[in-house]
């Protein structure tokens, strides 16, 4: 049973978010910066383009917000807020190596209910600034939630019944000897694709796709814009990073602490989702809907099915 | 608060939001009388032929019908970019085969890194502007070959970008001839997909020629996106060709559709520059 955390976790907690989402975003400017203009000569180089994000951040702080006629300004503010807030609160029950900020007997139910909440947030800010491209980007993200949601629901539950409890902690515990991964390969590959979905990046970016000129972050400019992106980095680092006590074994290895090892598979998994993601194009929902439903779903269901029988059998 | 007000106000006034008219209802495809939202897209999007305005009439997600216009096209006196080497060899001009080819090959670099682009591929898109601006600039055959073709077969062996595109904006070459179309878009002969591999094929091809000092043959006046003697400039027949491509599409489709074909609104300057060209 892993220990309470001390109160200044919770507020060590956004800060470490922020910092892994800077990295994060600093790794991936770095590979787009090779794709652009060739390998980085010198280190100096390296370290210029690594730090792309950190300089558009600032920039985008000075910048003017931009106004649209006859927005919806309340709900418009309210999703870009909701998106890092979600995920701050979903990071809550993640574990560094033995201790979350909080552990409670639903933490997996509490992480999907604020992963929930980035549906909300995407079409809310969508449908605020009156704009019809933003408000496609936000109907998108309802089809894509459509499509990820079931088999990403299927791959968490898979691992709580592996582990009999829904307590994050215990999830952890089960995996003692053996991770997750080792018996639910399927759940866990799901899991990732479905962690991409909800942080709407990459090959899942189609709700802010640039066909719909940044869909629904088509009006948002200046610190709306900053708020809602980097909150868009959290997510996926906090959705890249539950996927190691659900199924990589959370801070479970030798020789070093729990807590190091949390960080080398959060960083492992994220390092593979940035490096993935340059293989493959947005999948477009209309498409990657029949996947999704004709052949994730049965897949994490027969996964499942698979280790539903093993409990019953141990 | 007092933009609110003024909010309020405007509600009473009939049809009318905020100064803005509502959405009025017309029949789609199926008959239904459903809302028309009317969408310009362009003149200047990123990753869009600069200068298009497409104006869509959308019934939920389908282009229900569309408009093509463009911005004015500036009469200046500079022969379109893209189709340079052959105006000038059609001028009478010495124009050699390798300025010829490189210009082509960096021309498909910059549509095809367009439509990656558009298609959410950035990695390759990249890869494809990148390659373009060393192909300009003159960079020796060896030093882009690996990296070009690299590139090329990325485009061709990716199943997700095939699945994502396949299918979009068909065109037959019947229909091609038909409406005047005589580039890749011809020779493709198909959708989206076919017209992308396409051009990373002739890209492959004008590998060979990026050292051929030799004149320009005096029949060869196919530019990068077709013939640049023909009765009007090449882009021209892609404008035309693009209301029927759009015309039931869906909206996530369209821009995939324009970038496939992707017109060079350059060329309309064109007749009058021909048309000089032959006096």
């Amino acid at each position: 049973m892993p220990d309470a955390a001390p109160l200044w976790a919770t507020v060590v907690l956004p800060v470490a978010l922020a910092v892994a989402a800077v990295v994060t975003a600093g790794f991936d400017a770095l590979l787009s910066g090779s794709a652009e203009r060739g390998s980085a000569r010198t280190v100096r180089e390296a370290g210029l383009r690594a730090v792309a994000p950190l300089r558009e951040a600032l920039r985008l702080l000075v910048q003017q917000p931009r106004r649209t006629t006859a927005a919806d300004r309340l709900l418009g503010r309210l999703g870009v807020v909701l998106v890092p807030l979600a995920a701050v609160l979903a990071g809550a029950v993640l574990p560094w190596g033995f201790r979350a900020v909080s552990d409670p007997s639903v933490g997996i139910v509490w992480f999907n209910a604020m992963e929930a909440l980035a549906w909300a947030a995407v079409w809310l800010a969508g449908w605020g600034p009156n704009s019809a491209l933003s408000l496609i980007g936000g109907y998108r993200f309802l089809a894509q939630g459509l499509a990820y949601e079931l088999p990403h629901m299927f791959a968490i539950t898979t691992a709580a019944l592996g582990a009999e409890s829904l307590r994050v902690g215990d999830v952890v515990a089960a995996q003692e000897g053996l991770w997750f991964v080792v018996w639910m390969p399927a759940a866990f590959v799901v899991y990732l694709l479905s962690a991409l979905a909800m942080a709407f990046w990459g090959p899942f970016e189609y709700p802010l796709s640039r066909d719909a000129a940044g869909g629904a972050a088509t009006e948002l400019a200046g610190v709306d814009r900053l708020v809602f992106l980097g909150g868009r980095w959290l997510l996926l680092v906090v959705t890249a990073g539950f996927s190691v006590p659900l199924f990589l074994g959370g801070g479970q290895g030798p020789l070093l602490p729990g807590w190091a090892w949390t960080l080398i598979k959060t960083a492992a998994v994220l390092m593979l989702l940035v490096a993935g993601r340059r293989a493959l194009p947005v999948l477009r929902m209309e498409r990657y809907m029949e996947v999704a439903w004709m052949v994730m779903v049965p897949l994490t269901l027969l996964q499942a099915l698979f280790v539903a029988v093993v409990v019953l059998n141990r | 608060m007092g933009h609110m007000g003024h909010m309020g106000h405007e509600m009473h006034t009939m049809g009318q939001v905020a100064g803005l008219p509502m959405a009025e209802r017309g029949d789609d495809r199926d008959e239904l009388r459903l809302d028309q939202l009317h969408v310009p897209i362009g003149p200047a999007l990123s990753n869009w032929p600069a200068g298009l305005i497409l104006r869509l009439t959308l019934q939920g997600d389908v282009v229900q019908d569309v408009a093509v216009d463009h911005l004015r096209v500036p009469s200046v006196h500079r022969l379109p970019f893209w189709d340079e080497p052959w105006l000038r060899a059609a001028q009478g001009e010495k124009v050699t085969r390798d300025r010829a080819a490189r210009r082509r090959c960096a021309a498909h670099l910059d549509s095809a890194g367009r439509l990656l682009a558009v298609v959410g591929w950035d990695d390759v898109a990249a890869r494809c502007r990148r390659l373009r601006d060393e192909v300009l600039s003159g960079a020796p055959r060896e030093g882009v070959d690996g990296d070009l073709r690299r590139t090329v077969r990325r485009v061709g062996r990716s199943r997700p970008l095939r699945w994502s595109i396949a299918g979009l904006g068909e065109l037959s070459a019947d229909r091609a001839r038909a409406v005047g179309v005589t580039g890749p878009a011809l020779a493709a002969d198909g959708d989206a997909y076919n017209r992308l591999l396409m051009w990373m094929s002739e890209v492959e091809r004008g590998l060979d020629g990026l050292d051929d000092a030799r004149p320009l043959a005096p029949d060869d006046r196919t530019g990068p996106r077709g013939r640049v003697d023909g009765p009007r400039p090449p882009s021209q027949a892609l404008l035309d060709v693009l209301p029927e491509l759009l015309t039931g599409a869906e909206f996530a489709c369209a821009r995939i559709i324009v970038a496939s074909l992707d017109p060079d609104l350059d060329e309309l300057a064109l007749a009058s520059v021909s048309g000089a060209a032959h006096a």
